[in-house]
């Protein structure tokens, strides 16, 4: 933690005092604990007899462990004089095990280190909760009641260090918030948001989004430590509860009080649910502490083992010799063996690379005094930088200005407007601004501020702005702070593009946070890293594995600017493989165009070059000459083109100057239209004493309205485009879940015999029907469900159970997933994971006996001839999952009269399924076997009524479309991302767009339009039938998966249909079909887009960025039909007259 | 009838004619289009069969090794390709579809790495496409594995190789080979050599893996391990004697000189079937790792999975006896007379290994179990939830804890590994009532080392407590001390030959206990009642 820095070490141990004073004791010798970890290193001296801490002291090591090891070491020896085996020295924590060697210590792990001094120092220990700085570790003892013994459960993060301190170093630095201000925050009085805990990086997107709205720095990070405190206790416990006393550890619980308030809130709570009973003597708070030396229990612990250790020889120290000559000779040697050659092999080649790609200069163009300067400015408010440039109405740069995000876009936009006015009336000349553009995250409230013409989507300012300068340019690869776009252009047109989701692996941001870390600044990245000999060989991916790599390169000491050279050398790679997937680099052409801030760095430049050189030697690789304002440039174009002699709405540069302006998101903010009631930020912008504009900062379009008149307004224009453009998500959602009144099948009804052993012991039917009647049954609305429910709920209704006895979880949504994540052990897809959180709901919030959740391993599939038709094996398995959550340590259903029953089906076997139904239901209602299966018929019914509904609905859009020559957009997604929760209500910012929805399963199946769009190949042999999919998926043994391969062979053949691809995190059935999908729609030059790596947290700017994007280029393939259809027709007006002409030259009218 | 256009049909011609040259000059008569389809699987023809090398990896050398004497003796040009380590994986990850799990990556990349080098090396790509084919496994099970293929030729495509040859064995349904690919045929028995191989690697793994952790000249159990191999491949492959090749194995394995009683927890590795038998860098060398860290490591066997397998057909043969035909299922086959087959197949598998063990002094374990085991995850984990490892994973975890079998157990699973992911959400329950349970589960990408084995080293630690405490109870319980245990093994070499299987005493897990514990009686030791002495089944809630 950086803010420990500034907090004094401990006052030495009295002991130690003595020592120092010469009053010396005449010892046989000291144990020294050494805890190496990935930020600190801790040493502490223990008199071995009473255990007594005589030296303790701790250092940041900023990447060079062994170097503070050595200067601690040294310490030790000279406050101690005694002769090196006096001592014995036991090290622990990540670095420890690499290091121990060279000192002679003995390795202690770090968990058994602490849960060892855990149980010395404070006997009555529960559990601990150690956060360090990449490590999360959590020990509870549980009391055995057999053995009356206490036994250890530990736990740590896996390789991933999303809820550890190393998040919270680099969101506070990323937040500007000062070691004080972080011990200042408190957890009571602040407003907490929504962000996502389990991944640093994706935390930080979420931040990013939210410091646009303006959310002050210290709401975020309190609610930062509340998303960690979150996702530790709902996956790091793996669903046990800590038991009293806890103890809170390590650097962050320490020095972040905010921290430790957050634990006392959320685990009393956990107390109280889960009912465990607290000693009577003291508060539930008190049972949280920070206990004394919490910094040093690992080191500590280490030496503790060595007090108990038998051995008398393990860990004598072997003095400093070995460790320095590894500092001194050793690690360069290990260095040598692994890395990669540096950038250049000689000067020579840096000098030919510096005069390709050195960055020219920016020569504005000079004016006279009193000229007046027609232009137009472009803005771009990024996540990391705020640009801004003026053109000429011909699209010269005539000026232009840069600058790091200092906190508020409206602040940054002044300051660099302030910057472009002085150059231009700093010549005296006079600016006349004749339209304004803005672009990039803050875009819209810009465009409200500054009063500009038009508001763009970044994509498309920087694809407008690389056709400025290389009307030929095959690729565009814009690599921003945060964001990675690359544009695939095909004869001066955008072709496609690809946006890092979520995740911002390997951006620019990451770059400079890391050459900050080391002490440099960003300007000299490059320089340092160029110059670097040799590189360390990082894995690509995810910027958390990025970083751990860093940790584990610094051990083997690799220097600051080598790590920057080989941080510089994985960019590509993660640009190209891990954002674009694209091996073949020269499927794209062979021009290609790298702009964004990031590649001002010419380290990335190099690394670039070297990459797209490597495969694709014939390309000729571009740098945009104002890279860092590429966006701005395309924005100011996209002003010349809107404008058109129109004129500027701009404020003008004096209001901009003396603009002010006041951020409010209170409960006074909090909006009141919908059942969600977010918290909205207002922004009162002040450009003149009489004039004041608010700007609302909200979730969904209809918060950004304050009085009921307007949301009313809003709602009846949103009515009518929801009319014209059905979702077929919403549709099917809505009608899985309803009622469809089967008739009722029971034995007294029809005359159905029931089981003779159930009227033995039940009493009747009369009697069996009466039960069935009073149970409520609770079923969870996720997964399959979202496909089969009305098969289930007519199966039910049809045997007597009521409708409304058949009680459903709620939608998800962010509150109910967070009641019951707690619950969870494991972290596999969130359409799986939520499922926990639906059963929670049904057990807590619902009254119900029963709980029916089906291990579904396989289901109907209407695919042509597939090898199976299995259900994903976390769906089949999650129920289990469940079950186990719900009944470690103590029985929740039981507590709560519930039974929970999670009976396997095959339901793609009809015979088997009939008769595993028929045994589930006699036991739990007492069915007979012909009863059953009549209600499996009803139950058909049913589905076949949502489904053949559904999809005739939607013939009659397509029909439409089809008319109309307007586009729809099918959702190339599992059946349980129409769960609200789960698709972040994309598919109805797509509906807003003026796009109909559709679903795979909403897809018709009308033999006419099958014929139509699969005949000719059906004919030509290439396929079997319309729902053949062996042509373009040979593994058709996962029924969604299937569905989705035959959705995009759908799509691609359908004029009036393009493709979403959308895909959760973790999906691992969707990972294999990317490119099929891709592949199918691109095939067929269908616009496709993706939505992949969908989670928990709802990463809103990112969502938005890519909505508008897919809004900006569906616009552009509408137009192009539209075009492509007026030409048509003017073809055939001509072969019309061309056939009137022909006729009467060949068949003159007699006479 | 008049063959003569109508004048009718010449003006319709002229004008589609004419339509199409205004379309064609305005833009609008567009290519055809010629919709994606999945990669090109070129056949493999007998012809090529004797100019084709056929290779292969994932499974532990010395099974890769004594397979290439299976494929030797069916006349193939066979070769192992390297362990996958790190750079396997970096080139999968370039190639294969992104966010795959890790045995996709490091499998698929291995390869890529091969034919890298034999293109390095200056052969031509073409000359690689025909002089090697890949002999690949798969399951189409619901998790993904069933899945790699797909991957694997998107990558070979990537990689500038779209016509190298796959020849696929789906290990549930055979061969799925192109009908022309008569190249590689598998006839009947070479199903049966490669049983046999497996068995027979398994056995001598896990002979090595006994031994290994004891030997007194470090290097000898794997010098020895080495010559086995050897010695079973080309007994394989000349269609020699196994049990004489087995038979002179074991002389040799008693030739290496242990020391049994080094006290060392046993550690029970499990987990994804690619990772756990993995001795490279997927799971960070991870059997060596620990043994190096001073445990002995029970691996999981090759064939066991063989045998899950035809239990878990059975299974489902079982389930379906009673009901009528389904297309999905059983489809027409004859179900009582399939379930027969497979009962008698796996009573003949069963009777094989054993055989072979009995060759071996008993020592290589026994095949787990498999029609009792699945009682142990009743009311845990489904045991027709068939993906990945299915039931396995919890039903282990137990077996081992109740029965005394292994101190600690370790599950090794890629990231992102489902079913694996599933059956760690029920692990936390099972860990919570079993009171004696030490398991780590890991989860590993290729990175992170560090972490991953300070978390096994966590647990190592406990295990080592209670190995020390239990070899403490044993020299307590009979009244010795470990000098004295080890004076009367010296006096009688017999006992310490390295092929001896110490009786295995109720309670005791380590080798040295249950040597210490036999040694003690046959020094007239009787066990004196001392508090905290094992009774056999424990701790179990």
């Amino acid at each position: 933690m950086s803010d420990a820095t500034d907090a004094s070490s401990p006052p030495l141990a009295a002991g130690a005092a003595r020592l120092r004073d010469g009053g010396g004791r005449d010892s046989d010798g000291f144990i020294i604990g050494l805890d190496v970890g990935s930020t600190t290193v801790k040493a502490v001296v223990l008199e071995p007899g009473s255990r007594e801490i005589l030296w303790a002291d701790y250092q940041f090591h900023e990447t060079r462990q062994p170097e503070k090891v050595l200067e601690l070491l040294k310490a030790i020896e000279g406050q101690f004089p005694l002769p090196s085996n006096k001592f014995r020295i036991f090290a622990t924590g990540s670095g420890g095990a690499a290091i121990a060697p060279y000192v002679g210590a003995r390795f202690v792990q770090e968990v058994n280190a602490v849960s060892l001094a855990a149980e010395a120092l404070q006997p009555d220990v529960g559990s601990v909760i150690e956060l360090g700085g990449q490590d999360a570790k959590i020990i509870i003892w549980l009391l055995d009641p057999k053995t009356g013994r206490k036994r250890k459960l530990a736990t740590m993060n896996d390789k991933c260090a999303g809820g550890t301190g190393a998040v919270i170093d680099r969101i506070s630095a990323k937040l500007q918030l000062s070691s004080a201000q972080l011990r200042e925050l408190r957890y009571s009085n602040a407003r907490l948001h929504p962000i996502a805990g389990k991944c640093g990086v994706f935390a930080e997107t979420d931040i990013n989004s939210l410091q646009k709205q303006g959310v002050p720095s210290q709401e975020l990070m309190v609610s930062l430590l509340e998303a960690l405190v979150q996702q530790n206790l709902s996956v790091l416990t793996r669903g046990n509860t800590l038991r009293p006393k806890v103890l809170l550890l390590g650097g962050p619980n320490t020095f972040v009080p905010c921290l430790q308030e957050a634990w006392r809130q959320h685990i009393p709570r956990m107390w109280q649910e889960r009912g465990l009973s607290l000693p009577e003597d003291a508060t539930p708070e008190e049972l949280i502490v920070v206990p004394e030396n919490s910094l040093y229990y690992a080191a500590l612990g280490a030496a503790l083992y060595g007090h108990q250790e038998e051995e008398s020889q393990a860990g004598t120290y072997a003095g400093t010799a070995a460790l320095e000559e590894y500092i001194e000779v050793g690690r360069r040697k290990a260095k040598e063996t692994t890395g990669q050659r540096g950038f250049f092999a000689g000067e020579g080649e840096m000098a030919e690379f510096r005069r390709l790609y050195a960055t020219k200069p920016f020569t504005p163009p000079t004016f006279s005094p009193g000229q007046v300067v027609e232009a137009y400015m472009g803005v771009d408010g990024g996540s990391t930088s705020t640009k801004a440039v003026l053109t000429d109405g011909e699209g010269r740069l005539l000026a232009k200005a840069y600058q790091l995000c200092k906190g508020n876009p409206l602040q940054d936009a002044k300051e660099v407007l302030g910057q472009l006015r002085q150059q231009m009336e700093g010549q005296g000349a006079r600016l006349r601004i004749r339209g304004v553009s803005t672009t990039g995250y803050a875009k819209d409230i810009l465009k409200e501020a500054l009063g500009a013409d038009v508001a763009i989507p970044e994509t498309v300012a920087h694809a407008q702005s690389a056709l400025r300068y290389y009307p030929d340019v095959d690729v565009i690869a814009d690599v921003g702070g945060q964001d990675i776009k690359v544009i695939i252009m095909k004869r001066g047109k955008v072709k496609d593009f690809k946006l890092n989701t979520q995740c911002s692996a390997g951006n620019g941001y990451f770059l400079q946070s890391t050459a900050v870390r080391f002490g440099y600044d960003i300007t000299q990245y490059a320089e340092a890293a160029l110059r670097a000999q040799r590189a360390p060989t990082f894995h690509y991916g995810c910027a958390v594995f990025l970083e751990q790599d860093i940790s584990h390169f610094q051990q083997l000491g690799w220097q600051p600017s080598e790590i920057m050279a080989g941080l510089a050398m994985v960019l590509p790679k993660n640009v190209w493989l891990y954002v674009v997937q694209e091996t073949n680099l020269a499927r794209f052409g062979r021009t290609f165009l790298l702009q964004g801030g990031t590649h001002y760095n010419q380290a990335v430049v190099k690394a670039q070059c070297d990459f797209i050189s490597a495969r694709v030697p014939q390309a000729q690789i571009h740098v945009h000459p104002h890279a860092g304002e590429s966006g701005a440039l395309g924005a100011a174009l996209e002003a010349i083109r809107v404008m058109d002699g129109r004129e500027s709405s701009f404020i003008g540069f004096d209001r901009v100057e003396r603009l002010t302006f006041t951020t409010t998101r209170d409960e006074s903010t909090r909006c009141v239209f919908c059942k969600n009631k977010c918290l909205r930020t207002f922004v009162d912008i002040q450009t003149s004493p009489s004039q004041t504009t608010r700007f609302i900062a909200a979730t969904c379009e209809r918060g950004m309205v304050e009085s009921i008149e307007e949301v009313r307004a809003f709602n009846a224009r949103e009515a009518v485009v929801k009319k014209a453009n059905p979702n077929f998500v919403e549709i099917s959602t809505r009608e899985a879940f309803r009622s469809y009144h089967p008739p009722q099948v029971t034995s007294t009804s029809d005359g159905a015999r029931v089981s003779l052993w159930r009227l033995v012991a039940g009493g009747g039917a009369a009697r069996m029907r009466q039960q069935r009647e009073g149970l409520r049954i609770g079923i969870p609305r996720v997964l399959s469900m979202y496909s089969y429910a009305p098969f289930f709920s007519a199966y039910l209704e049809s045997l007597g159970v009521k409708p409304q006895h058949i009680v459903w979880s709620d939608y998800t949504d962010d509150q109910m997933y967070r009641e019951g994540s707690r619950r969870g052990s494991i972290d596999p897809c969130f359409p799986t994971k939520v499922a926990v959180s639906h059963v929670h709901n049904l057990v807590y919030k619902k009254r119900v006996d029963a709980i029916f959740f089906p291990v579904i391993m396989n289901v109907p599939s209407e695919i042509y001839d597939c090898q199976a038709s299995w259900s994903c094996p976390t769906v089949q398995g999650i129920p289990e999952v469940v079950k186990a959550a719900f009944t470690t340590e103590r029985d929740a259903f039981a507590e709560r009269g519930i039974s929970y029953y999670d009976p396997v089906l095959h339901m793609a076997e009809p015979h088997l399924f009939e008769r595993q139904m028929y045994l589930f239901f006699r036991r739990l209602l007492g069915v007979s076997r012909e009863e059953s299966r009549r209600a499996i018929e009803q139950g058909y019914r049913a589905l076949n009524t949502f489904l053949s509904g559904i999809r005739r609905r939607a013939r009659e859009v397509l029909d439409q479309l089809e008319q109309e020559g307007r586009v729809g957009v099918v959702l190339l997604s599992r059946p349980y991302h129409n769960d609200p929760g789960i698709h972040h209500e994309i598919p109805a910012q797509i509906q807003k767009l003026g796009y109909p929805v559709f679903t795979i399963d909403s897809l018709p199946t009308d033999a006419d339009i099958l014929d139509r769009l699969f005949g000719e190949e059906i004919r030509r042999g290439e396929m079997a039938d319309p729902l053949d999919i062996h042509d373009a998926w040979k593994h058709s043994f996962s029924e969604t998966t299937s569905r989705k391969v035959w959705g995009a062979k759908y799509v691609a053949r359908h004029p009036n249909l393009v493709g979403i691809d959308i895909s959760s995190f973790k999906c691992g059935l969707d990972s294999p079909i990317y490119h099929v999908i891709e592949g199918a729609l691109e095939a067929a030059d269908t616009p496709y887009f993706t939505f992949h790596d969908l989670d928990e947290n709802r990463p809103v700017g990112s969502i938005k960025l890519r909505v508008e994007t897919i809004g900006y280029f569906l616009r552009r393939h509408h137009e192009e039909m539209c075009h492509r259809r007026e030409l048509a027709e003017e073809v055939e007006q001509r072969v019309a007259a061309y056939r009137e002409r022909l006729r009467r030259e060949l068949l003159p009218t007699g006479g | 009838m008049s063959t003569t256009p109508s004048t009718d049909e010449q003006l319709e011609a002229r004008v589609e004619a004419y339509r199409r040259t205004l379309r064609q000059e305005i833009g609008l008569e567009q290519h055809e289009v010629r919709h994606f389809k999945r990669p090109y699987e070129r056949p493999f023809p007998l012809v090529e069969q004797a100019t084709t090398t056929i290779v292969y990896c994932g499974l532990t050398t010395t099974h890769e090794e004594i397979t290439l004497g299976v494929l030797e003796r069916l006349g193939y040009r066979a070769q192992r390709l390297p362990i996958p380590d790190h750079q396997a994986l970096a080139i999968g990850k370039e190639f294969c579809n992104r966010a795959q799990c890790n045995p996709t990556y490091y499998t698929v990349g291995n390869l890529l790495k091969f034919l890298f080098e034999l293109r390095r090396q200056g052969l031509p790509d073409e000359e690689i496409e025909n002089s090697y084919a890949l002999f690949w496994g798969a399951d189409c099970g619901p998790c993904r594995m069933g899945m790699y293929e797909a991957d694997l030729r998107k990558a070979l495509k990537g990689a500038g190789f779209p016509n190298f040859r796959i020849v696929n064995l789906d290990i549930a349904h055979g061969l799925d080979i192109h009908q022309e690919s008569v190249g590689f045929q598998m006839p009947p028995i070479a199903f049966l050599h490669l049983a046999k191989a497996a068995m027979a690697a398994d056995a001598i793994n896990d002979l090595a893996c006994q031994i290994r952790p004891y030997e007194l000249n470090p290097g000898e159990t794997d010098a020895v391990l080495e010559e086995a191999r050897q010695s079973l491949r080309v007994a394989i492959k000349d269609g020699s004697s196994i049990v004489a090749a087995l038979r002179r194995i074991k002389k040799r394995f008693s030739q290496i000189e242990v020391d049994y009683l080094r006290v060392k927890p046993r550690v029970k590795v499990t987990g994804e079937f690619f990772l756990k038998h993995s001795e490279g860098d997927s799971n960070h060398k991870l059997m060596r790792w620990l043994e190096e860290e001073g445990a002995e490591v029970m691996l999981d066997l090759v064939g066991a999975w063989f045998e899950y397998m035809i239990w878990l057909n059975e299974l489902k043969v079982k389930d379906r006896l009673w009901v009528k035909p389904d297309k999905q299922g059983m489809g027409g086959a004859n179900r009582w007379l399939v379930w027969a087959g497979l009962r008698l197949g796996k009573a003949a598998y069963e009777a094989l290994y054993t055989f072979y063990r009995s060759l071996l002094n008993f020592k290589p374990q026994a095949l787990p179990p498999m029609g009792r085991l699945d009682r142990y995850s009743e009311g845990y984990y489904e045991k027709r939830l068939i993906a990945g490892e299915g039931h396995l994973e919890v039903t282990k975890h137990i077996w081992m804890t109740l029965h005394a079998k292994a101190h600690m157990m370790v599950t090794v699973k890629p990231f992102g590994c489902m079913p694996s992911t599933i059956s760690d959400g029920v692990q936390a329950k099972v860990v919570t009532d079993l009171a004696d349970a030490i398991f780590v589960p890991i989860e590993t990408t290729g990175d992170g080392e560090v972490l991953v084995k300070s978390r096994v080293q966590m647990k190592l630690q406990e295990a080592k407590e209670k190995t020390r405490e239990e070899m403490e109870r044993v020299l307590d319980g009979y009244g010795v001390t470990l000098e004295e245990v080890r004076a009367f093994a010296r006096k009688h070499p017999k006992l310490t030959n390295a092929m001896r299987r110490p009786p295995h005493q109720p309670g005791l897990v380590s080798t040295a206990a249950n040597f210490a514990a036999d040694i003690a009686r046959r020094m007239g030791r009787r066990q004196r009642t001392i508090a905290g002495w094992p009774k056999g089944r424990r701790g179990a809630s």
